[in-house]
């Protein structure tokens, strides 16, 4: 008979990599609008096409989360398999992809540094949510390479 | 944390008892992934886990792992 830790752990990785996937689309596509809109440079069908993306990207990030969701609540109710799922390894890995998320975040606000050095930021508060973007992938991806070292 | 300088018999020990990866995990209530890297060196288990690594193969943790000189 098959572990059945196995199944639900093979499902996270899946919506896992999805997850990760759509974050770094929409980090990406947020990202090149956010310089475009700053520069001057962002016509009317570049950014309903990158609208479309990020729309996208979001409706990548909500399967996912669904996803995730599902499995979470699918073990909520066995607390064996909880603990299983959610070993010390998993613990340990959540714990230390911190450290890249904060220095993605950090990464993202030296680039709004450099951006607003050679011309002045407009939108301040889209470049700190950039940031806190940057740190959310930052640490989705830690996870998933410490996930599959 | 690596496993540098600390070896482990897991590999024989579930030759000996016939286990795979999984099994060995399903016994002490983790994954096979986490079976996997602490039997490659690649992760050091909690003093919690190696003790029920032992148990589970019904023998001292200092059996099952031992650091290099």
């Amino acid at each position: 008979m098959t572990y059945p830790v196995e199944k639900y752990d093979r499902l996270r990785r899946r919506y896992f990599r999805i997850y990760l996937l759509g974050l770094v689309s929409f980090l990406a596509v947020w990202t090149i609008r956010l310089v475009l809109r700053e520069t001057g440079t962002l016509s009317d069908r570049l950014n309903a096409a990158l609208g479309a993306l990020l729309l996208l990207g979001v409706l990548v990030l909500f399967f996912s989360f669904l996803g995730l969701n599902r499995i979470r609540r699918a073990v909520a109710s066995d607390p064996e398999l909880k603990e299983a799922l959610y070993d010390e390894l998993v613990r340990v890995n959540w714990d230390k992809a911190w450290k890249y998320g904060f220095l993605a975040i950090t990464g993202g606000l030296a680039f709004f540094a450099v951006f607003n050095f050679l011309s002045p930021v407009k939108d301040v508060f889209a470049f700190i949510l950039t940031a806190f973007f940057a740190g959310a992938a930052g640490y989705t991806f830690a996870f998933h390479r410490l996930d599959r070292s | 944390m690596r496993a540098e300088g600390l070896k482990n018999t897991l590999k024989v020990q579930r030759a000996r008892m016939d286990w795979s990866q999984e099994e060995l995990a399903r016994r002490i209530g983790v994954t096979r992934k986490t079976v996997n890297t602490i039997e490659n060196g690649v992760y050091i288990p909690s003093t919690y886990l190696a003790l029920k690594m032992a148990k589970a193969f019904g023998m001292t943790v200092e059996d099952l792992f031992q650091i290099t000189e």
